[in-house]
């Protein structure tokens, strides 16, 4: 087995596995323990992992709470999730040696769109999360947070890059094809 | 559609493929490809060269036929 074969072979694994676990960490997260056990040995909270962290959070989160925040944190974990079911399926590409063929360009095409998709509803996302945990705070304390950092704009271009870097290897094997079958 | 009949008039003039081809220039596999009507495109150069050999006009070899 060559070396493309051995390495996309072990990353699509890695995919698996996280693919996996991350839903599994995120219940964790949210309904964990947070006073004793692991997270407290950690010194994690809820907060830790939310993209707003400085959020006040100033009472004990409900059971139904959690469950809001969970289902709603859901949302870009299923998008990370898709993600990361493309790359399994692109390494599993690479690993039939099919590289620079239509099949492994289009999953790069999809993880590009659904990449773009993730960082456009990040603030639909934190606007969201935002309201879940501060809205049983005491009045005065409840937010609806937004942010547009350079993180937004950031993965927004990384994500537009992506795709046009997979469009133009598309166009270029329909060239490629079409010269090859050029008489 | 373009029907590509170059086997019936290479049986005609009794020329073999691999003769064909290495007259006009081109490998054995992509005159499979023509054959096969596989080609996306054809050279002037290459179907010159064709009917020069063969002694034909391009639309012995070349046929279209409406889609259906």
């Amino acid at each position: 087995m060559n070396k493309i074969q051995k390495l996309s072979r072990f990353f699509k694994y890695v995919f698996w596995v996280i693919f996996f676990a991350w839903p599994i960490c995120l219940a964790f997260i949210w309904f964990a323990d947070q006073q004793h056990g692991l997270f407290a040995e950690l010194g994690f909270t809820i907060k830790t992992f939310i993209p707003n962290n400085s959020l006040p959070i100033l009472v004990p989160l409900s059971l139904a709470t959690k469950w809001q925040g969970f289902l709603l944190s859901l949302i870009p974990v299923g998008i990370g999730m898709l993600i990361l079911y493309f790359f399994t399926r692109l390494f599993s590409c690479y690993e039939r040696g099919e590289v620079f063929a239509m099949n492994s360009i289009r999953y790069i095409k999809k993880i590009g769109i659904w990449m773009f998709v993730d960082a456009a509803i990040n603030p639909i996302y934190q606007i969201g999360m935002s309201i879940i945990l501060t809205i049983h705070n005491p009045h005065g304390y409840r937010e609806a947070a937004l942010g547009f950092g350079s993180d937004y704009f950031r993965n927004l271009i990384i994500a537009g890059l992506v795709f046009l870097v997979a469009y133009i290897m598309q166009e270029a094997l329909k060239l490629h094809e079409e010269q090859s079958l050029t008489v | 559609m373009i029907i590509v009949n170059l086997d019936v008039m290479l049986a005609k003039r009794k020329v073999r493929s691999k003769e064909l081809a290495e007259v006009v220039g081109i490998t054995e596999q992509n005159l499979s490809i023509l054959k096969t009507g596989k080609a996306k495109a054809i050279r002037i150069s290459t179907i010159d060269a064709i009917c020069n050999y063969l002694d034909c006009q391009p639309g012995d070899i070349l046929e279209y036929r409406k889609d259906e």
